[in-house]
């Protein structure tokens, strides 16, 4: 019956499965390693100074503590501006429509630096040069089009009708949202919320080119430590910047896990 | 549910000014910009000569063909890879479940953080060369070959490869998973040999997915930036690290032809998907469209 499938696939799939891990090992060694000379495959002491020194304390902490509340406050722009226009997008047809949701898809297609001088000087402009806020919405312009995606299919699954028996059944537009509405979009909320975390915790240009520097993400910190070769302090860095998405998609996984058991669902 | 008309631009004004503004606004400012219109500078005269020295720029054609041929070999090789492992992972004879989400793990990573992870494994006094080392290939450190910041992007196109074939086999999972185990089975048990299986269903349910995800990722490596700014060499540059290195030039008057690049950049990846979609048939547009769409239906229901 399963004649289709084949044993030695699973070469294949393990020597790929090595090559993932190895580089994700030895960031992981590397961030604990005493003395790691060359040919040495493993450290010769383990050491948690790199850490301890520079790792945990002043513009590191707060640069985690940054990049974290700048990727929470994406994902929430992201999901305020995204409900409705995602509810306009999945329930109606409208001349225009089409235009409409070809251009939300362009920030996705043409690459942040093709925009991001052009950003820069709007954000001076509009005086949200250099503030945290600047940064949140340079954010949210890469990070929206997947939420909108996301959420217009959740929207398209069903969320309309539901609203409108409740609304029938003498619910407020309040207690519609509340009860009917976002229950139905929680999935999508989550799903979506998570890739606009992870496109916010990924940035390096659009933070460096509206943030002035004066907003310090951890993917600023990283560059020079990296570029520099600068190895186990890159390691911590790289692992500190990967934690929170992770954590993150682990969260979201269980509770879609929970919500959706037989339903498989897909973050890319 | 009947909606009036004006509702619903109301409903997407505020994600449609906002990307208007910041997106749109920047677009056009940076265009302004480009034909040297630079109204605090005093200068109001629209002019092309910025254009015209970024495209005289000797370095103008070897940086194009190198970004092209890094994103050209990276979406292949990562096409390839991608498939191969979404083929092994469905037709090996268990289920990889911690593999599958292994998997996800270099595509949801920063780029900078693949980028410096993968540079330093590959480095010369990396874990690779260490293990070549210690299998008798190479008799000192400076035997293995230079990939990091190598003059042919090969250090790019393997942290693009590490990242992105992932991405491209969770793609195609997605779509196997649901019909083409069931049809595969179907195949074999009306008489399809193994061979005619992959070729004549598994192959074809696989196709559109690759193509999106291809696209994608050509899209991506041909605009990027962090990746090329961190492992590759000086030169010759991306033309994303180009026009970057142009425009925060201590030289003002590098700054236009830095926008200038910038506006090039964006027509390019635009005109790309434009071609794509357009060269494409109807059939083909559709389930790319499909295929962006992300998964939240019940397995077996239409995609909407």
């Amino acid at each position: 019956m399963k004649a289709w499938r084949h044993q030695g696939a699973g070469v294949l799939v393990w020597m790929c499965a090595i090559a993932v891990v190895l580089p994700l090992l030895t960031a992981l060694i590397a961030s604990v390693a005493e003395g790691w000379a060359w040919p040495a495959l493993l450290p010769s002491q383990l050491t948690f100074r790199w850490w301890a020194s520079d790792a945990l304390h002043g513009p590191v902490a707060s640069a985690l503590f940054t990049t974290v509340t700048v990727a929470l406050c994406v994902t929430f722009v992201c999901a305020l501006i995204s409900i409705p226009a995602a509810r306009a997008l999945a329930l109606s047809d409208f001349p225009g429509k089409h235009t409409v949701e070809a251009m939300l898809l362009l920030p996705v297609i043409v690459p942040p630096i093709a925009v991001v001088t052009g950003m820069q000087h709007v954000m001076i402009v509009l005086g949200l040069a250099d503030t945290f806020f600047g940064v949140v919405l340079a954010h949210v312009v890469p990070a929206a089009p997947y939420m909108l995606r996301v959420l217009k299919t959740a929207y398209a699954a069903g969320g309309g009708r539901l609203e409108e028996q409740a609304r029938n059944l003498g619910a407020s537009a309040t207690q519609t949202f509340l009860r009917v509405t976002l229950p139905v979009l929680a999935p999508g909320l989550v799903v979506g919320g998570t890739l606009a975390f992870l496109v916010s915790t990924g940035q390096y240009l659009l933070t460096f080119m509206c943030g002035g520097g004066r907003v310090l993400t951890l993917p600023l910190l990283l560059y020079p430590h990296a570029a520099a070769g600068n190895r186990p302090i890159a390691a911590v860095l790289s692992i500190l910047l990967s934690v929170p998405g992770m954590l993150f998609i682990l969260a979201a996984e269980a509770y879609l896990h929970r919500k959706l058991r037989d339903r498989e669902v897909y973050f890319v | 549910m009947k909606e009036s008309g004006s509702h619903r631009w109301v409903a997407l004004f505020p994600v449609l000014a906002l990307l208007a503004v910041l997106f749109g606004g920047g677009l056009s400012l940076g265009l302004l910009r480009s034909f040297g219109f630079q109204p605090l500078l005093g200068e109001s005269e629209l002019t092309l000569r910025h254009y015209s020295a970024v495209l005289s720029d000797p370095d103008f054609l070897p940086n194009l063909g190198h970004t092209l041929l890094v994103a050209a070999v990276s979406t292949t090789l990562s096409a390839v890879l991608g498939l191969a492992m979404a083929a092994g992972l469905l037709a090996s004879a268990r289920t990889f479940g911690a593999l599958r989400f292994l998997l996800r793990v270099p595509v949801v990573l920063p780029h900078l953080v693949a980028a410096f992870m993968v540079a330093d494994f590959l480095s010369q006094g990396g874990i690779l060369a260490r293990l070549l080392y210690l299998v008798g290939v190479l008799d000192e450190m400076q035997d293995f070959p230079p990939l990091v910041n190598d003059r042919h992007g090969v250090g790019v196109i393997l942290v693009y490869v590490w990242k992105e074939a992932p991405f491209v086999a969770l793609m195609v999972l997605g779509v196997l998973d649901h019909a083409g185990r069931r049809l595969a089975e179907a195949a074999r048990t009306l008489g399809a040999s193994r061979f005619q299986t992959w070729t004549r269903v598994l192959l074809p349910l696989a196709w559109p997915a690759t193509a999106t995800a291809s696209l994608f990722v050509f899209a991506y490596d041909f605009g990027a930036f962090e990746v090329p700014y961190l492992v590759d060499a000086a030169h010759p540059s991306t033309m994303a690290v180009w026009a970057f290195r142009r425009h925060v030039d201590a030289d003002l008057l590098q700054r236009p032809e830095g926008v200038a690049l910038c506006m090039i950049i964006a027509a390019m990846s635009l005109a790309l998907v434009y071609l794509y979609v357009g060269k494409t048939n109807s059939w083909m547009a559709r389930r790319m469209v499909a295929g962006i769409e992300p998964r939240l239906q019940h397995p077996g229901e239409e995609p909407r």
